[in-house]
Protein backbone atom coordinates (compact mmCIF):
# COMPACT_ATOMS: atom_id res chain seq x y z
CA UNK A 1 0.00 0.00 0.00
CA UNK A 2 1.29 3.27 -1.33
CA UNK A 3 1.64 6.34 1.69
CA UNK A 4 -0.78 8.34 -0.39
CA UNK A 5 -3.28 5.59 -0.47
CA UNK A 6 -2.50 4.88 3.39
CA UNK A 7 -3.60 8.86 4.03
CA UNK A 8 -6.83 8.54 2.02
CA UNK A 9 -7.67 5.40 4.20
CA UNK A 10 -6.74 7.00 7.29
CA UNK A 11 -8.80 9.99 6.19
CA UNK A 12 -11.58 8.15 5.14
CA UNK A 13 -11.29 6.40 8.60
CA UNK A 14 -11.44 9.71 10.60
CA UNK A 15 -14.39 11.13 8.78
CA UNK A 16 -16.32 7.44 9.58
CA UNK A 17 -15.56 8.32 13.06
CA UNK A 18 -16.50 11.17 13.60
CA UNK A 19 -19.72 10.97 11.85
CA UNK A 20 -20.23 8.06 14.71
CA UNK A 21 -20.11 10.45 17.14
CA UNK A 22 -22.30 12.91 15.71
CA UNK A 23 -25.00 10.46 14.88
CA UNK A 24 -24.66 7.68 17.87
CA UNK A 25 -26.42 9.61 20.49
CA UNK A 26 -29.43 10.60 18.16
CA UNK A 27 -29.30 6.92 17.14
CA UNK A 28 -29.35 5.76 21.04
CA UNK A 29 -32.08 7.75 21.94
CA UNK A 30 -33.94 6.06 18.79
CA UNK A 31 -32.73 2.70 19.36
CA UNK A 32 -33.09 2.30 23.55
CA UNK A 33 -36.28 0.78 23.82
CA UNK A 34 -35.91 -1.81 20.28
CA UNK A 35 -32.51 -3.02 21.97
CA UNK A 36 -33.30 -3.25 25.23
CA UNK A 37 -36.17 -5.66 24.08
CA UNK A 38 -33.28 -7.36 21.72
CA UNK A 39 -30.95 -7.91 24.69
CA UNK A 40 -34.36 -9.90 26.05
CA UNK A 41 -34.96 -12.42 23.32
CA UNK A 42 -35.54 -15.33 24.38
CA UNK A 43 -33.93 -18.39 23.42
CA UNK A 44 -35.41 -22.10 21.91
CA UNK A 45 -34.72 -23.43 25.50
CA UNK A 46 -36.12 -20.39 27.24
CA UNK A 47 -39.31 -21.10 25.69
CA UNK A 48 -38.91 -24.71 26.43
CA UNK A 49 -38.56 -23.98 29.80
CA UNK A 50 -41.08 -21.80 30.69
CA UNK A 51 -43.58 -24.01 28.72
CA UNK A 52 -42.39 -26.74 31.29
CA UNK A 53 -42.70 -24.47 34.53
CA UNK A 54 -46.61 -23.23 33.31
CA UNK A 55 -47.04 -26.85 32.95
CA UNK A 56 -45.43 -28.48 36.06
CA UNK A 57 -47.75 -25.77 38.15
CA UNK A 58 -50.57 -27.31 37.39
CA UNK A 59 -49.82 -30.84 38.58
CA UNK A 60 -47.99 -29.20 41.57
CA UNK A 61 -51.10 -27.81 42.33
CA UNK A 62 -53.80 -30.82 41.61
CA UNK A 63 -51.23 -32.88 43.67
CA UNK A 64 -50.30 -30.78 46.27
CA UNK A 65 -47.21 -32.44 45.92
CA UNK A 66 -44.46 -32.29 49.01
CA UNK A 67 -47.21 -29.94 51.55
CA UNK A 68 -47.78 -28.00 48.70
CA UNK A 69 -43.95 -27.38 48.58
CA UNK A 70 -43.83 -28.27 45.20
CA UNK A 71 -45.57 -25.37 44.08
CA UNK A 72 -44.62 -22.56 46.05
CA UNK A 73 -40.71 -23.64 44.74
CA UNK A 74 -42.36 -22.93 41.06
CA UNK A 75 -42.38 -19.14 42.75
CA UNK A 76 -39.45 -16.74 43.25
CA UNK A 77 -38.78 -16.81 47.04
CA UNK A 78 -40.77 -12.81 46.85
CA UNK A 79 -43.07 -14.24 43.95
CA UNK A 80 -46.97 -13.90 44.59
CA UNK A 81 -50.27 -15.23 43.47
CA UNK A 82 -53.19 -13.38 43.13
CA UNK A 83 -56.42 -14.45 42.78
CA UNK A 84 -59.03 -12.03 41.43
CA UNK A 85 -61.85 -14.29 41.86
CA UNK A 86 -61.14 -14.53 45.56
CA UNK A 87 -63.64 -12.15 47.02
CA UNK A 88 -64.62 -8.20 46.31
CA UNK A 89 -61.04 -7.24 45.67
CA UNK A 90 -59.58 -9.86 44.97
CA UNK A 91 -57.17 -11.95 46.98
CA UNK A 92 -52.72 -11.75 46.97
CA UNK A 93 -50.93 -14.87 48.38
CA UNK A 94 -46.95 -14.13 48.56
CA UNK A 95 -44.01 -15.66 50.09
CA UNK A 96 -43.69 -20.13 50.25
CA UNK A 97 -45.56 -21.16 53.25
CA UNK A 98 -48.43 -19.04 52.09
CA UNK A 99 -48.17 -20.37 48.32
CA UNK A 100 -47.87 -23.98 49.62
CA UNK A 101 -50.97 -24.07 52.14
CA UNK A 102 -52.86 -22.37 48.85
CA UNK A 103 -51.16 -25.95 47.33
CA UNK A 104 -52.58 -28.23 49.67
CA UNK A 105 -56.21 -26.87 50.48
CA UNK A 106 -59.17 -28.42 48.53
CA UNK A 107 -59.54 -31.78 46.75
CA UNK A 108 -55.36 -33.06 46.10
CA UNK A 109 -53.84 -36.06 45.23
CA UNK A 110 -51.51 -38.38 42.81
CA UNK A 111 -54.76 -38.89 40.36
CA UNK A 112 -56.05 -35.33 40.54
CA UNK A 113 -56.35 -34.16 37.07
CA UNK A 114 -58.17 -30.42 37.26
CA UNK A 115 -56.41 -27.70 35.86
CA UNK A 116 -55.86 -27.91 31.92
CA UNK A 117 -53.90 -25.22 30.71
CA UNK A 118 -53.76 -24.53 27.19
CA UNK A 119 -52.64 -21.27 24.46
CA UNK A 120 -49.32 -20.85 26.26
CA UNK A 121 -48.30 -17.71 25.11
CA UNK A 122 -44.76 -16.35 26.12
CA UNK A 123 -43.16 -13.00 25.47
CA UNK A 124 -39.48 -11.47 26.11
CA UNK A 125 -39.89 -8.62 28.30
CA UNK A 126 -36.98 -6.12 29.74
CA UNK A 127 -36.72 -8.65 32.85
CA UNK A 128 -37.27 -11.82 32.08
CA UNK A 129 -40.51 -12.53 30.00
CA UNK A 130 -44.37 -12.72 30.78
CA UNK A 131 -46.97 -15.06 29.32
CA UNK A 132 -50.81 -16.19 29.54
CA UNK A 133 -52.35 -19.45 29.48
CA UNK A 134 -55.98 -20.25 29.42
CA UNK A 135 -57.37 -22.86 32.37
CA UNK A 136 -60.13 -24.85 32.41
CA UNK A 137 -61.10 -26.47 35.98
CA UNK A 138 -62.36 -29.71 35.28
CA UNK A 139 -64.32 -32.10 37.66
CA UNK A 140 -63.84 -35.75 36.38
CA UNK A 141 -63.37 -39.20 38.08
CA UNK A 142 -65.30 -37.33 41.28
CA UNK A 143 -67.23 -39.76 42.88
CA UNK A 144 -70.80 -40.41 42.06
CA UNK A 145 -70.59 -36.96 39.90
CA UNK A 146 -70.91 -36.54 36.30
CA UNK A 147 -67.96 -35.03 35.04
CA UNK A 148 -68.02 -31.62 34.11
CA UNK A 149 -66.34 -28.31 33.16
CA UNK A 150 -66.51 -26.80 36.47
CA UNK A 151 -64.93 -23.08 35.51
CA UNK A 152 -61.88 -21.65 34.09
CA UNK A 153 -60.09 -18.34 33.00
CA UNK A 154 -56.82 -17.18 32.40
CA UNK A 155 -53.62 -16.46 33.57
CA UNK A 156 -51.30 -13.67 33.40
CA UNK A 157 -47.85 -14.54 34.09
CA UNK A 158 -44.49 -12.81 34.69
CA UNK A 159 -41.72 -14.88 34.35
CA UNK A 160 -37.93 -14.36 36.05
CA UNK A 161 -34.69 -16.41 35.48
CA UNK A 162 -33.09 -17.66 38.36
CA UNK A 163 -30.19 -19.86 38.88
CA UNK A 164 -32.52 -22.19 39.89
CA UNK A 165 -34.02 -22.05 36.46
CA UNK A 166 -37.36 -19.83 35.43
CA UNK A 167 -39.78 -18.87 37.80
CA UNK A 168 -43.25 -17.48 38.46
CA UNK A 169 -42.72 -13.82 39.86
CA UNK A 170 -46.06 -13.33 39.91
CA UNK A 171 -49.31 -14.98 38.46
CA UNK A 172 -52.51 -13.51 38.48
CA UNK A 173 -56.05 -15.29 37.66
CA UNK A 174 -58.73 -14.33 35.69
CA UNK A 175 -62.27 -15.68 35.73
CA UNK A 176 -63.80 -15.97 32.26
CA UNK A 177 -66.42 -13.87 31.54
CA UNK A 178 -68.49 -12.68 28.57
CA UNK A 179 -68.94 -9.40 27.60
CA UNK A 180 -70.85 -9.28 24.17
CA UNK A 181 -73.10 -12.44 23.61
CA UNK A 182 -74.47 -11.79 19.86
CA UNK A 183 -78.11 -12.52 19.57
CA UNK A 184 -77.01 -15.29 16.48
CA UNK A 185 -75.08 -16.67 18.91
CA UNK A 186 -77.20 -19.67 21.01
CA UNK A 187 -76.82 -19.82 24.94
CA UNK A 188 -76.05 -23.13 26.99
CA UNK A 189 -79.82 -24.64 26.75
CA UNK A 190 -81.05 -23.30 24.26
CA UNK B 1 -36.08 -27.24 7.70
CA UNK B 2 -37.57 -26.02 10.46
CA UNK B 3 -35.29 -24.82 13.59
CA UNK B 4 -36.55 -25.59 17.29
CA UNK B 5 -37.33 -21.80 17.21
CA UNK B 6 -39.53 -21.84 14.10
CA UNK B 7 -41.50 -25.01 15.89
CA UNK B 8 -42.20 -22.59 18.89
CA UNK B 9 -42.80 -19.72 17.30
CA UNK B 10 -45.63 -21.50 15.20
CA UNK B 11 -46.90 -22.70 18.41
CA UNK B 12 -47.14 -19.43 19.27
CA UNK B 13 -48.91 -17.85 16.76
CA UNK B 14 -51.59 -21.01 17.49
CA UNK B 15 -51.96 -20.45 20.59
CA UNK B 16 -52.59 -16.58 20.36
CA UNK B 17 -55.23 -17.61 17.86
CA UNK B 18 -57.40 -18.42 20.88
CA UNK B 19 -57.02 -14.96 22.64
CA UNK B 20 -57.20 -12.77 19.67
CA UNK B 21 -60.60 -14.78 18.85
CA UNK B 22 -62.26 -14.64 22.21
CA UNK B 23 -61.23 -11.10 23.34
CA UNK B 24 -61.84 -9.77 19.87
CA UNK B 25 -58.65 -7.23 20.62
CA UNK B 26 -58.15 -4.23 18.62
CA UNK B 27 -61.78 -4.94 16.72
CA UNK B 28 -60.76 -7.68 15.73
CA UNK B 29 -57.88 -6.46 13.95
CA UNK B 30 -55.85 -8.70 16.39
CA UNK B 31 -57.22 -12.05 15.33
CA UNK B 32 -56.80 -10.64 11.62
CA UNK B 33 -53.20 -9.97 11.79
CA UNK B 34 -52.42 -13.25 12.88
CA UNK B 35 -53.04 -14.30 8.82
CA UNK B 36 -50.68 -13.09 5.96
CA UNK B 37 -52.17 -10.79 3.67
CA UNK B 38 -53.52 -12.64 1.03
CA UNK B 39 -54.73 -15.54 4.32
CA UNK B 40 -58.11 -17.33 4.34
CA UNK B 41 -59.84 -18.66 6.95
CA UNK B 42 -62.81 -21.12 6.12
CA UNK B 43 -65.29 -22.61 8.86
CA UNK B 44 -66.49 -26.09 7.18
CA UNK B 45 -69.42 -26.15 9.53
CA UNK B 46 -70.85 -22.89 8.18
CA UNK B 47 -73.75 -23.67 5.98
CA UNK B 48 -73.86 -26.58 3.49
CA UNK B 49 -70.66 -25.99 1.65
CA UNK B 50 -68.72 -24.20 4.15
CA UNK B 51 -67.53 -20.36 4.02
CA UNK B 52 -64.30 -18.97 3.29
CA UNK B 53 -63.16 -15.55 4.77
CA UNK B 54 -60.26 -13.57 3.41
CA UNK B 55 -58.62 -10.48 3.31
CA UNK B 56 -58.14 -8.24 6.57
CA UNK B 57 -61.51 -6.40 6.75
CA UNK B 58 -63.54 -9.69 6.58
CA UNK B 59 -61.32 -11.86 9.26
CA UNK B 60 -61.34 -8.70 11.79
CA UNK B 61 -65.34 -8.65 11.33
CA UNK B 62 -65.37 -12.42 11.66
CA UNK B 63 -63.37 -11.81 15.36
CA UNK B 64 -65.42 -8.82 16.20
CA UNK B 65 -68.74 -10.61 15.31
CA UNK B 66 -68.87 -13.52 17.83
CA UNK B 67 -69.20 -13.94 21.81
CA UNK B 68 -66.40 -11.74 23.30
CA UNK B 69 -64.61 -10.10 26.12
CA UNK B 70 -61.35 -9.09 27.57
CA UNK B 71 -61.47 -12.30 30.13
CA UNK B 72 -63.70 -14.35 27.88
CA UNK B 73 -61.92 -17.62 27.11
CA UNK B 74 -63.15 -19.84 24.80
CA UNK B 75 -61.04 -21.58 22.43
CA UNK B 76 -58.78 -24.58 23.89
CA UNK B 77 -56.13 -25.40 21.44
CA UNK B 78 -54.05 -28.50 21.88
CA UNK B 79 -52.42 -31.18 20.03
CA UNK B 80 -50.16 -29.33 17.40
CA UNK B 81 -48.23 -31.07 15.07
CA UNK B 82 -45.95 -29.22 12.91
CA UNK B 83 -44.15 -30.04 9.92
CA UNK B 84 -42.03 -28.63 7.46
CA UNK B 85 -43.44 -28.19 3.94
CA UNK B 86 -42.26 -26.14 0.95
CA UNK B 87 -42.24 -22.60 1.37
CA UNK B 88 -43.14 -23.14 5.35
CA UNK B 89 -45.17 -25.11 7.13
CA UNK B 90 -48.44 -27.45 7.83
CA UNK B 91 -49.66 -27.89 11.01
CA UNK B 92 -53.03 -29.41 12.78
CA UNK B 93 -54.49 -28.93 15.89
CA UNK B 94 -57.55 -30.04 18.33
CA UNK B 95 -60.14 -27.18 19.70
CA UNK B 96 -62.28 -27.66 22.25
CA UNK B 97 -65.07 -24.59 22.20
CA UNK B 98 -66.10 -24.08 25.98
CA UNK B 99 -68.58 -21.77 27.19
CA UNK B 100 -66.52 -20.48 30.30
CA UNK B 101 -68.11 -17.56 32.13
CA UNK B 102 -71.66 -17.29 30.68
CA UNK B 103 -71.47 -13.21 31.33
CA UNK B 104 -73.04 -13.75 34.89
CA UNK B 105 -76.09 -15.70 33.74
CA UNK B 106 -76.04 -18.60 35.98
CA UNK B 107 -75.43 -20.78 32.94
CA UNK B 108 -73.47 -24.13 33.92
CA UNK B 109 -69.89 -23.91 31.94
CA UNK B 110 -69.89 -26.74 29.73
CA UNK B 111 -67.64 -28.14 26.49
CA UNK B 112 -69.94 -26.54 23.94
CA UNK B 113 -68.12 -28.06 20.59
CA UNK B 114 -65.25 -28.58 18.90
CA UNK B 115 -63.07 -30.27 16.31
CA UNK B 116 -59.60 -29.98 14.39
CA UNK B 117 -57.87 -27.03 12.43
CA UNK B 118 -55.90 -27.82 9.78
CA UNK B 119 -52.86 -25.05 9.01
CA UNK B 120 -50.95 -23.88 6.33
CA UNK B 121 -47.99 -21.24 7.80
CA UNK B 122 -45.88 -18.45 6.04
CA UNK B 123 -42.81 -17.22 7.44
CA UNK B 124 -43.02 -13.26 6.44
CA UNK B 125 -41.25 -10.50 7.65
CA UNK B 126 -43.46 -10.06 10.66
CA UNK B 127 -42.63 -13.50 12.03
CA UNK B 128 -45.02 -16.77 10.97
CA UNK B 129 -48.58 -15.99 9.86
CA UNK B 130 -51.66 -18.26 9.18
CA UNK B 131 -51.25 -18.55 5.47
CA UNK B 132 -54.85 -20.65 5.53
CA UNK B 133 -56.87 -22.31 8.32
CA UNK B 134 -59.62 -24.42 8.01
CA UNK B 135 -61.85 -25.53 11.23
CA UNK B 136 -63.54 -29.50 10.83
CA UNK B 137 -66.24 -30.16 13.37
CA UNK B 138 -65.74 -33.17 15.11
CA UNK B 139 -67.77 -36.55 14.26
CA UNK B 140 -67.83 -39.89 15.24
CA UNK B 141 -69.98 -40.75 12.32
CA UNK B 142 -68.51 -43.42 9.74
CA UNK B 143 -65.54 -43.03 8.22
CA UNK B 144 -65.48 -40.38 5.48
CA UNK B 145 -62.83 -39.44 2.56
CA UNK B 146 -61.03 -36.81 4.22
CA UNK B 147 -60.35 -33.38 2.65
CA UNK B 148 -57.19 -33.19 0.76
CA UNK B 149 -55.78 -30.50 2.93
CA UNK B 150 -55.30 -33.08 5.70
CA UNK B 151 -51.88 -34.47 6.95
CA UNK B 152 -53.76 -38.45 6.50
CA UNK B 153 -50.59 -40.55 6.97
CA UNK B 154 -48.15 -38.79 9.70
CA UNK B 155 -45.17 -39.00 8.49
CA UNK B 156 -42.66 -41.05 10.36
CA UNK B 157 -40.52 -38.50 12.72
CA UNK B 158 -37.02 -38.23 11.16
CA UNK B 159 -34.21 -38.09 13.00
CA UNK B 160 -33.03 -34.65 13.59
CA UNK B 161 -30.99 -33.37 10.36
CA UNK B 162 -28.24 -31.86 12.94
CA UNK B 163 -27.05 -34.72 14.83
CA UNK B 164 -24.92 -32.55 16.34
CA UNK B 165 -27.77 -30.32 17.68
CA UNK B 166 -28.83 -34.01 19.78
CA UNK B 167 -28.85 -34.74 23.25
CA UNK B 168 -24.89 -33.98 23.49
CA UNK B 169 -24.66 -36.49 27.06
CA UNK B 170 -26.86 -38.63 29.39
CA UNK B 171 -29.30 -36.79 31.34
CA UNK B 172 -29.83 -33.41 28.96
CA UNK B 173 -32.11 -33.32 26.44
CA UNK B 174 -31.53 -30.14 23.81
CA UNK B 175 -34.27 -27.89 22.29
CA UNK B 176 -34.68 -30.33 20.00
CA UNK B 177 -34.97 -33.22 21.87
CA UNK B 178 -37.91 -31.73 23.46
CA UNK B 179 -39.24 -30.58 20.52
CA UNK B 180 -39.94 -33.98 18.80
CA UNK B 181 -40.82 -35.59 22.06
CA UNK B 182 -43.38 -32.81 21.93
CA UNK B 183 -44.81 -33.30 18.58
CA UNK B 184 -44.36 -37.38 19.48
CA UNK B 185 -47.31 -36.67 22.32
CA UNK B 186 -49.36 -34.39 19.93
CA UNK B 187 -49.72 -36.91 17.24
CA UNK B 188 -50.83 -39.46 19.53
CA UNK B 189 -54.38 -38.56 19.46
CA UNK B 190 -54.65 -37.82 15.82
CA UNK B 191 -53.40 -42.00 15.24
CA UNK B 192 -55.67 -42.81 17.91
CA UNK B 193 -58.87 -40.55 17.12
CA UNK B 194 -58.61 -40.96 13.07
CA UNK B 195 -56.81 -43.79 12.37
CA UNK B 196 -56.22 -43.64 8.66
CA UNK B 197 -54.25 -46.82 8.69
CA UNK B 198 -55.63 -49.86 10.61
CA UNK B 199 -53.88 -48.65 13.44
CA UNK B 200 -50.42 -48.26 11.67
CA UNK B 201 -49.71 -44.93 12.67
CA UNK B 202 -50.24 -45.35 16.23
CA UNK B 203 -48.27 -48.42 16.70
CA UNK B 204 -45.81 -46.82 14.91
CA UNK B 205 -45.53 -44.10 18.07
CA UNK B 206 -44.41 -47.08 20.24
CA UNK B 207 -40.70 -48.70 19.90
CA UNK B 208 -40.74 -52.07 18.83
CA UNK B 209 -41.32 -53.47 22.39
CA UNK B 210 -43.04 -51.10 24.04
CA UNK B 211 -45.84 -51.60 26.33
CA UNK B 212 -49.18 -49.86 26.64
CA UNK B 213 -51.07 -50.11 29.84
CA UNK B 214 -54.05 -49.89 30.84
CA UNK B 215 -55.20 -53.09 29.10
CA UNK B 216 -51.58 -54.23 28.99
CA UNK B 217 -50.72 -54.30 25.22
CA UNK B 218 -47.39 -54.99 23.77
CA UNK B 219 -45.96 -55.01 20.75
CA UNK B 220 -46.82 -53.02 17.44
CA UNK B 221 -49.26 -55.21 16.03
CA UNK B 222 -51.24 -56.00 19.39
CA UNK B 223 -51.36 -51.89 19.47
CA UNK B 224 -52.57 -51.49 16.66
CA UNK B 225 -55.49 -54.04 16.86
CA UNK B 226 -56.32 -52.14 20.28
CA UNK B 227 -56.22 -48.59 18.67
CA UNK B 228 -58.50 -50.08 15.59
CA UNK B 229 -61.01 -51.00 18.18
CA UNK B 230 -61.54 -47.61 19.88
CA UNK B 231 -64.25 -45.52 18.20
CA UNK B 232 -62.46 -43.09 15.16
CA UNK B 233 -63.50 -41.46 12.38
CA UNK B 234 -61.34 -39.23 9.33
CA UNK B 235 -63.05 -36.37 11.55
CA UNK B 236 -63.24 -37.24 15.07
CA UNK B 237 -61.59 -35.56 17.65
CA UNK B 238 -61.52 -37.26 21.10
CA UNK B 239 -58.58 -36.96 23.00
CA UNK B 240 -57.11 -33.77 23.93
CA UNK B 241 -53.78 -33.57 25.84
CA UNK B 242 -52.49 -30.48 28.54
CA UNK B 243 -49.53 -30.40 30.86
CA UNK B 244 -46.91 -31.71 28.97
CA UNK B 245 -44.05 -32.25 31.15
CA UNK B 246 -40.59 -33.74 30.14
CA UNK B 247 -37.59 -34.64 32.09
CA UNK B 248 -34.07 -36.17 30.75
CA UNK B 249 -32.88 -39.28 32.23
CA UNK B 250 -29.56 -41.39 32.09
CA UNK B 251 -31.10 -43.51 29.34
CA UNK B 252 -33.56 -40.98 27.43
CA UNK B 253 -36.55 -39.45 28.87
CA UNK B 254 -39.67 -39.65 30.90
CA UNK B 255 -43.05 -37.39 30.94
CA UNK B 256 -46.37 -37.47 31.89
CA UNK B 257 -49.73 -35.18 30.78
CA UNK B 258 -53.25 -34.92 31.01
CA UNK B 259 -55.89 -36.24 29.17
CA UNK B 260 -59.86 -35.36 28.71
CA UNK B 261 -61.83 -37.45 26.57
CA UNK B 262 -64.50 -35.30 25.42
CA UNK B 263 -67.79 -36.37 23.98
CA UNK B 264 -68.31 -33.38 21.43
CA UNK B 265 -71.87 -33.20 20.46
CA UNK B 266 -73.49 -34.65 17.78
CA UNK B 267 -76.82 -34.28 16.14
CA UNK B 268 -77.92 -31.23 18.73
CA UNK B 269 -77.03 -33.73 21.33
CA UNK B 270 -74.74 -32.09 24.30
CA UNK B 271 -70.90 -32.40 24.53
CA UNK B 272 -69.67 -33.81 27.65
CA UNK B 273 -66.63 -35.04 29.29
CA UNK B 274 -66.16 -39.28 29.14
CA UNK B 275 -63.07 -39.54 31.23
CA UNK B 276 -59.98 -38.11 32.67
CA UNK B 277 -56.40 -38.64 34.16
CA UNK B 278 -53.29 -38.91 33.02
CA UNK B 279 -50.41 -40.69 31.00
CA UNK B 280 -47.26 -41.60 32.68
CA UNK B 281 -44.47 -42.15 29.74
CA UNK B 282 -41.47 -43.47 29.29
CA UNK B 283 -39.85 -42.24 25.52
CA UNK B 284 -36.42 -43.53 23.73
CA UNK B 285 -34.47 -42.57 20.98
CA UNK B 286 -34.34 -44.27 17.91
CA UNK B 287 -33.23 -44.57 14.49
CA UNK B 288 -36.82 -43.39 13.71
CA UNK B 289 -36.56 -40.83 16.41
CA UNK B 290 -38.20 -40.56 19.68
CA UNK B 291 -40.95 -43.13 20.83
CA UNK B 292 -43.06 -44.50 23.46
CA UNK B 293 -41.10 -47.44 25.34
CA UNK B 294 -43.86 -47.44 27.93
CA UNK B 295 -47.25 -45.39 27.88
CA UNK B 296 -49.46 -45.65 30.99
CA UNK B 297 -52.97 -44.49 31.53
CA UNK B 298 -54.44 -43.50 35.19
CA UNK B 299 -58.39 -42.44 35.14
CA UNK B 300 -58.40 -39.73 37.25
CA UNK B 301 -60.37 -40.29 40.58
CA UNK B 302 -61.16 -37.87 43.16
CA UNK B 303 -62.58 -38.12 46.48
CA UNK B 304 -64.82 -34.82 46.42
CA UNK B 305 -65.14 -31.79 43.74
CA UNK B 306 -62.37 -29.87 42.88
CA UNK B 307 -62.13 -26.55 43.83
Amino acid sequence: MTSGRLTTALGIAILAMLALTVLLPAQQRETTAAAKAKANTLTDLDYIEIQQLVRKSAWALDSGDNYGYAYADLFTPDGAFVGTNQGPEGRTIQGRDQLATLARGGSRGATVQSHLTMNHIVKASADGATGRAYVAIVDVGVVGKPNRVNHGGYYDDEYQKTPQGWRFKRRTYYESKVDVWPASSPRPGQ
Amino acid sequence: MLTALDYLEIEQLVYRYGYALDTGADNGFGYADLYADDATFTGTNQGPSGRTYQGRERLAALARGGKRGPNFMSHWVTNVVIEPAPGGAIGKTYVGIFDIGNGGNGAKSRVDHGGIYNDVYVKTAKGWRFKSRSFFESTSGAPVQPPPAMLTTPRALGPSANPDSRTPNPGTLTAQDYIEIQQLVARYPYALDQNPDDGQSYANLFTTDAVFRQPRTEGRPNLAKMATGAPHGAKYARHFLANHVIEATADGAVGKQYLVAVDIGESGQPSSIFLGGHYEDVYAKTPEGWRFKTRTFIASATGTEAK
